[in-house]
């Protein structure tokens, strides 16, 4: 499944490098480095997902992932980030995340979290669109 | 803002930065794999394409080593503030390397200083500055000097440099440029005597004019009640 992929993360050695993996396995890539950015890209261009980082100068990822969720309530959003995200109140925005992982991580299970978000979000829409 | 509030933010920057390190490493050597794999192939099918191949191998291998470097000074920083944790629960508080300090500061609070925007760089000394202070008062007051540029909304660069004014050990602060340059100086301009300090020390920022835009971190013992 080739995927456009939208990357925010302010470390540019790592998402530059981790954008050019994706890209090397057939999947569309776009690279911001702040939350500001991110926003405005997904108004260009709808990605199938996106990947925030949460510490970002400007516009944090928390804050980007609450406004890109009330804009595309149905954009899988995922975090990666450096910092563990632990919410046990389920109240924070960060709750509103396909996924939140922490680097450093396998590639592969990137790879597949991304694949299993669009997979989801996809057949998600399918049904609500069969309902209707 | 106390030892273990300090303590907490700088290795929570230090820990953030740490993983940011390890996952370079990770995908440049991914990435170095990846293009290795795929050099056979290039090259049947296009020898250019298999020397940008190459190049990009290198500077994959290059960043990975180069992070490996970063990662090690992170750690000796991280290790530093261990131990100036643990000396400050014993009796004996110093001397300290305020270089030392200095550049162990700029490293770990390197994650959280990109993230507000704030540009910190360890200015160079020849040989160390020893001053019989504790090392974690120096890094509580670097870390509020910090805060004050913070709070007028980061966008400046600034170069910590241990030094001697007048016969006396501490840091030289300078804000060296950016957006919000002159509102950082006002705040510290209005801010002589940081207020985080254990009993018994005192920190004072003083503005060093005739050196221009620049100010002297100065750190001493103290009455406990002067403090």
């Amino acid at each position: 499944m080739a995927l456009r992929i939208l990357l925010a993360d302010d470390e540019k050695d790592f998402v530059e490098t981790l954008a050019e993996r994706l890209e090397l396995r057939g999947h569309t890539v776009r690279v911001v480095f702040d939350g500001l950015a991110a926003l405005s890209a997904v108004a260009e261009e709808m990605p199938d997902v996106v990947v925030l980082d949460l510490l970002m100068p400007g516009l944090p990822g928390d804050e980007a992932l609450h406004r890109l969720k009330a804009a595309q309530p149905d954009l899988p959003v995922i975090l990666l980030t450096g910092h563990e995200v632990v919410d046990d109140t389920g109240l924070s925005p960060v709750c509103q995340a396909y996924a939140c992982l922490t680097k450093p991580l396998s590639f592969n299970v990137f790879l597949e979290t991304l694949e299993a978000a669009v997979r989801e979000c996809r057949e998600t829409a399918s049904r609500e669109g069969g309902r209707a | 803002m106390n030892t273990s509030q300090c303590t907490a933010r700088l290795l929570a920057s230090a820990v953030h930065d740490m993983r940011n390190v390890l996952a370079v490493i990770r995908e440049s050597a991914g990435l170095a794999q990846d293009l290795a794999a795929l050099a056979d192939s290039s090259a049947a099918r296009n020898g250019g394409g298999a020397l940008a191949g190459k190049q990009r191998l290198e500077a994959a291998l290059a960043e990975a080593q180069r992070s490996v470097g970063q990662g090690a000074a992170l750690a000796e920083a991280m290790d530093y503030l261990a131990q100036s944790g643990g000396a400050e629960s014993g009796e004996h508080s110093g001397p300290c390397d305020l270089a030392r300090v200095n550049r162990s500061f700029c490293l770990l609070a390197g994650r959280q200083a990109r993230a507000a925007q704030i540009g910190l760089v360890s200015g160079e000394c020849s040989e160390p500055v020893w001053a019989s202070v504790p090392p974690m008062d120096v890094l509580r007051a670097l870390l509020e000097i910090f805060d004050l540029c913070a709070s007028v909304g980061g966008q400046v660069q600034l170069r910590f440099t241990a030094g001697r004014r007048q016969k006396e050990e501490g840091i030289v602060v300078e804000v060296l440029e950016g957006a919000n340059r002159e509102l950082a100086l006002a705040a510290m301009t209005g801010s002589p005597m940081l207020s985080g300090m254990r009993p018994g020390w005192r920190a004072a920022l003083m503005p060093w004019r005739e050196q221009g835009p620049r100010f002297f971190l100065s750190l001493s013992a103290c009455d406990s009640d002067a403090a």
